[in-house]
């Protein structure tokens, strides 16, 4: 019967498809099994990761290839405008300058209500090179502390969104670039991208510490000696000269300098504070979380005086100091 | 396999296949889980080996960044995050501790990690300044005596302290500790402007000790920290879990296959039978449709509402419309069914069918008119479909052509009610149109006519010319008569040669008007056949109808009777009905006496009885002869004489009848009793003898009784004989070849003539009572009988006298020389059966013949 072999057919067919499923379906990657636990032994040569730097306390900035070139600019250009602020008095970039070092040279800046602020403005330069913001450190993501930000100009994300959204050439231009136009996320991706683009490479130094002898002088050399036996790197340390170590003050034994006044001056505001980065720091006076050394001079002095607890003469400072000039890099290939 | 069973089957399997899909699904969904977490349990056992190493390389190392640890600590806080959004208490309560611990440990890594980076600051910090202190120590040395003592003391003391800052070994330890106890006496023993550098450089040893100790136990804290056991453990934990289900995923697997097999199979099994089922199915359904096809009926299918579904061919033909074309119409579209005598649309056949849901058939007589309006007359019949719940999903209607059936009742029912010859209405159907002129006479006080013509001298037409000359007589008599005919009057033929006519709404003066003009009509009518003319007439009697008039039965006889004295006063006139009319009455008794004499003969109450007819003469007589006379026993018990029922009985013509009751009974009797020596004398009458079967009916009880003819002598009116001249003679003439005897009775009673006794072979006359008896004083029939007689003796017939009631008669005949003699004096009537009873007397005188 005709019928009955276009059954089986279909019964052969049916079957064949449904085996072709459940060998899909029962395909389970094994798990592969766990070796055993690792020996707690410290010198045991279990490295799998090979970070392929040199140990020297301070690495050079390379800088960032992998931002995209549009959201860099519409992250600068929202960077720039002042009617994202709510009473649209200041922009991101009026305390952040690019001009002046990525600050505004004050000892507070005022926000956008007009009032001033807690602390002193860091620079906003090489700023994605930190691993903790603000001055306490509490922020370990830039998104945290761009959430924060929007504090200073009397912002929320929501208002922001509409603010945003009410310009027709931000609307045009999130929409080229981004499929779902005008949301938190895409500002913020934005404005990181520009944030992170602001790399301050192939400063003096860092053209030493690629390996050009010549790029830093004897004295400057020297100053980095004493930068290095005086301990001042050992805070200040890593790709940024600091920015990836949050000081614990409470730690900082009595022995050890005028630290007490240094903790008395700070634990009104500060239980911890953030290592600040020491890069184009010529550039971004007056220092301390407060402002109140006006000149790196008077910034070294301090600091070698309270932190390292030891009488420097001024002759050291002054080498140190020319040190730290020579941390100024370049943005968009000119010097700050 | 039931299909009640196998259905259960299937949809068990089908919800048991797909509740495993989903099952497994969710399962594959929980393996995924479970590898996501392995994978992460897994990353963050390696990041933290990298932390820990990380740690060890800074802390051994007096110039490090922190960039690597950071990096390593920035992913590891990433994995944090996720391991803390993973632990749903849903899918992990066995591990829930594990992992919480797990969660605080790693809180506490970064925690640690903080305190170690500054730990570790202070302690590079403090390392680093110590060459700077030694140099300023050294320079202030430079004049001091124990110089060298104190230099060595201190640079012993750097170098042992960065090595002890800077490595495992702790051995260092109690020597450090030494000098720098003993850099402390030292003091005391220095100059006064080095001992404060002295002491600066011990404090600042110590710190270092210091420091280096508490970077030591936040070394020792991190490291003790049992991550790397907790998330080994926990991934063994995982891995075995996946592997469970795993391998129990893969024996639901196994075991859903296994079902999916099953349905498949159980899937293709049902297919298959239903494959099967469907063929088979199409198959009677292909039989019943042909079936269908070719049922001589009209069949129209319909659902429950009237819509058609099917039209076999026959119906297709019937109404003219096709099948595909029907589908889907209402049935009032295609089936137009008109009553046949109303000429109204007829109720749609299905609604009752279904209404009352019960076969139906159509009440009336139907004409289904088709599509291009040719009309079939049909019979049909509507009955239901039913479903499953036996309610009606449809019905079916047969319907045929009865046409032709329709048009034989039609006819029968015309030839029940018409005359085949004159095509006007028969009796039975007249007198159905006479009981509604009744009942309208009735009801509304209208008058009506009934006319009753019997006509004149058909009889001679027929006898003359034929059959079919009378035949022709009465068409053209029906188409004469109706011509004369109003619109609303009826004519029909009640008989032979009688008619009845309905004159409505009219009165007698009209009636009798009318009578009159149908007479004259028929005085001028001239029938010609053959060339021959003949004149005819009419008996006209008319009966009136109005609300006095009982029932037809008795219209009838009124109009019958009335016709009758017509024709009886002399023909060719019109009578009146009229109650109290003596003929009318005698009539009436006469027909009354019909039904009389019927029930006399079924009940067999006529008797024979014998009359002895003697010898006159000295011959002794042969034969014991005896006339045969007929009597009736009434159902009061009385004895009836023929005198009371001969009349009726000639009259409606129950004579042949009677007669031949006679020659039966007489025949048997013959048959059954030794009579060979005694002659009966039977009677025919007229009316008999004009009959065509009479002859053969005596032929026919001759041969059955066997009786000798010898025994049998049959008398003869003279005026009888003479009426039906030809057939007498023949009747006979035949039957005295067989042996028959005949005599002519009453003779010289009517037209007597001599002439017919040559054309009348009989054996014997006998002469009317009435010349016997007033023989003696009346010389005239003594004469008369003289010569008839005389007559007698020379044609050698003989003679015999009625009505012989004395002594005296009986010496007269003797005298005239009669042969024989009938009367009272020789004997009274006697039944049949009695005893021979006889009187004779001897002659004793000789004959004197003149």
């Amino acid at each position: 019967m005709v019928s009955m072999q276009k059954l089986l057919t279909n019964c052969n067919a049916g079957i064949l498809l449904v085996l072709c499923w459940l060998a899909f379906a029962l395909h389970d990657p094994a798990v592969a099994t766990e070796s055993a636990p690792l020996s707690l032994n410290p010198l045991s040569q279990h490295a799998t990761i090979n970070l392929n730097q040199s140990r020297e306390p301070i690495r050079p900035i390379a800088s960032r290839s992998d931002l995209s070139a549009t959201k860099v600019a519409l992250g600068e250009k929202l960077f720039n405008d002042r009617r994202l602020d709510s009473n649209q008095h200041i922009a991101c970039g009026d305390c952040h300058n690019l001009e002046l070092g990525g600050t505004d040279q004050l000892a507070f800046s005022v926000n956008g209500a007009g009032n001033p602020t807690r602390f002193n403005t860091p620079t906003i330069f090489n700023v994605g090179l930190n691993t903790q913001y603000y001055w306490s450190g509490k922020f370990e993501t830039l998104d945290e502390q761009l959430t924060d930000a929007l504090v200073e100009i009397n912002t929320t994300w929501p208002q922001l969104v509409r603010t945003i959204s009410a310009v027709p050439e931000y609307v045009d231009e999130f929409n080229k670039i981004y499929s779902d136009g005008i949301t938190k996320n895409n500002i913020r991706d934005a404005l990181i991208s520009f944030e992170l683009s602001l790399a301050t490479p192939d400063s003096p130094f860092d053209r030493y510490l690629k390996g050009d002898a010549t790029a830093l002088t004897a004295t400057e050399l020297q100053g980095y000696r004493l930068f290095k036996s005086y301990g001042c790197v050992s805070c200040h340390q890593g790709v940024n000269i600091g920015g990836n170590f949050v000081l614990q003050l409470d730690k900082l034994g009595a022995p050890f300098g005028n630290l007490n006044s240094t903790r008395n001056r700070l634990q009104g505001k500060l239980q911890q504070i953030r290592v600040p980065s020491l890069r184009n720091v010529a550039r971004t006076p007056p220092y301390f979380h407060d402002g109140s050394a006006t000149t790196l001079r008077q910034a070294v002095s301090r600091m070698v005086d309270e932190y390292l607890g030891i009488g420097v003469d001024e002759q050291q400072v002054s080498l140190i100091v020319d040190f730290l000039k020579t941390l100024t890099g370049q943005y968009k290939g000119q010097s700050l | 396999m039931k299909p009640a069973h196998l259905k259960t089957i299937l949809i068990a399997s089908a919800l048991i296949v797909v509740s495993g899909i989903l099952f497994l699904n969710s399962k594959s969904t929980n393996l995924q889980q479970f590898r996501q977490e392995i994978q992460l349990l897994r990353d963050i056992r390696l990041i933290n080996a990298l932390i820990n190493q990380e740690l060890l390389t800074i802390r051994y190392q007096l110039y490090t960044n922190f960039d690597a640890l950071s990096d390593h600590i920035g992913k590891l806080k990433g994995k944090y995050q996720t391991l803390k959004a993973l632990t749903s208490p849903s899918q992990h309560t066995h591990n829930a501790g594990e992992l919480n611990s797990l969660i605080r440990y790693l809180n506490r890594k970064f925690s640690l990690a903080d305190e170690f980076k500054t730990a570790n600051a202070l302690l590079k910090n403090s390392l680093t300044v110590f060459p700077n202190l030694n140099e300023d120590l050294l320079a202030r040395l430079n004049n001091y005596e124990h110089t060298d003592l104190v230099a060595n003391h201190v640079d012993s003391l750097l170098r042992d302290i960065y090595l002890y800052s800077l490595t495992n070994d702790n051995h260092v330890d109690t020597q450090i500790l030494q000098k720098i106890a003993a850099l402390e006496n030292l003091q005391f023993n220095v100059a006064p402007e080095i001992a404060p550098h002295l002491y600066v450089i011990q404090k600042h040893a110590r710190t270092v000790i210091n420091n280096r100790r508490d970077l030591n136990n936040i070394v020792n804290n991190l490291l003790g920290l049992p991550i790397e056991r907790l998330t080994y453990n926990l991934q063994q934990t995982y891995a075995s879990h996946n592997e469970k289900i795993v391998q129990q995923s893969n024996i639901y697997r196994i075991i859903l296959f296994i079902l999916s097999i099953l349905l498949l199979s159980t899937t293709g099994y049902i297919l298959f039978k239903l494959k099967k089922k469907t063929y088979e199915l199409e198959h009677e359904k292909n039989r019943a449709l042909v079936t269908l096809h070719s049922i001589g009926d009209g069949i129209i299918t319909t659902d429950a509402n009237a819509v058609v579904q099917y039209l076999n061919p026959v119906a297709e033909q019937l109404t003219g419309w096709k099948n595909a074309l029907a589908r889907g119409e209402h049935l009032t579209r295609i089936f137009h069914v008109f009553d046949e005598r109303t000429n109204r649309r007829v109720d749609n056949i299905v609604e009752h069918c279904i209404a009352e849901n019960r076969n139906t058939t159509s009440a009336t007589q139907s004409v289904l008119v088709s599509r291009d309006g040719a009309k079939t007359a049909i019979e049909d019949t509507a009955a239901p479909i039913r479903g499953f719940n036996d309610d009606v999903i449809g019905t079916i209607i047969v319907f045929r052509d009865v046409s032709r059936t329709r048009e034989l009742s039609r006819k029968l029912s015309y030839q029940a009610s018409h005359d085949a010859l004159t095509n006007v209405i028969n009796r039975r159907a007249f007198e159905v149109q006479l009981t509604k002129a009744i009942k309208l006479a009735k009801d509304n006080g209208e008058k009506h006519a009934l006319l009753y013509l019997d006509l004149d001298q058909f009889k001679v037409v027929n006898d003359t010319c034929g059959h079919d000359a009378g035949d022709q007589l009465l068409i053209q008599i029906t188409s004469l008569l109706q011509s004369k005919l109003r619109s609303t009057d009826t004519l029909a033929r009640l008989g032979g040669d009688e008619f009845g006519i309905l004159l409505r709404n009219c009165n007698l003066h009209k009636a009798r008007e009318f009578a009159e003009t149908m007479l004259t009509a028929l005085k001028q009518f001239r029938f010609e056949w053959q060339s021959i003319h003949f004149h005819l007439g009419v008996s006209i009697g008319i009966a009136m109808i109005d609300n006095t008039t009982t029932n037809v039965v008795s219209v009838m006889s009124a109009a019958d009777m009335a016709c009758y004295v017509a024709k009886d006063t002399g023909r060719n006139r019109v009578h009146i009905y009229s109650h109290g009319n003596k003929e009318l009455t005698r009539r009436r008794e006469e027909m009354q006496w019909m039904s009389k004499l019927t029930r006399a003969l079924k009940e067999n109450r006529f008797v024979l009885y014998k009359q002895p007819i003697v010898s006159l003469g000295s011959d002794i007589q042969q034969k014991l002869r005896y006339e045969l006379l007929i009597r009736l026993h009434g159902t009061d018990g009385r004895l009836i004489q023929p005198s009371e029922f001969i009349p009726a009985a000639e009259r409606y013509n129950f004579m042949p009848t009677l007669d031949r009751w006679v020659i039966r009974s007489a025949f048997e009797h013959l048959a059954e009793n030794n009579q060979e020596n005694a002659c009966y004398s039977i009677n025919l009458s007229g009316t008999s003898l004009n009959t065509n079967t009479l002859l053969k009916y005596i032929k026919i009880e001759y041969e059955k009784y066997e009786i000798n003819p010898d025994n049998i002598c049959f008398e003869i009116t003279e005026t009888a004989a003479i009426d039906n001249l030809p057939k007498v003679a023949r009747l006979i003439r035949e039957l005295k070849h067989e042996g028959f005897k005949f005599a002519l009775d009453d003779f010289g009673k009517g037209v007597s003539s001599f002439m017919y006794l040559s054309s009348l072979p009989v054996d014997y006359l006998k002469i009317d009572g009435e010349f016997v008896k007033n023989l003696l004083n009346n010389t005239v029939n003594h004469a008369i009988i003289w010569s008839i007689n005389n007559i007698g003796r020379i044609l050698g017939i003989q003679i015999i006298a009625e009505y012989v009631e004395n002594e005296h008669l009986h010496d007269a005949l003797l005298d005239i020389g009669i042969d024989y003699a009938q009367g009272y004096k020789f004997g009274e009537p006697v039944p049949l059966h009695d005893a021979l009873h006889y009187k004779t007397r001897q002659a004793t005188t000789p004959l004197t013949i003149a």
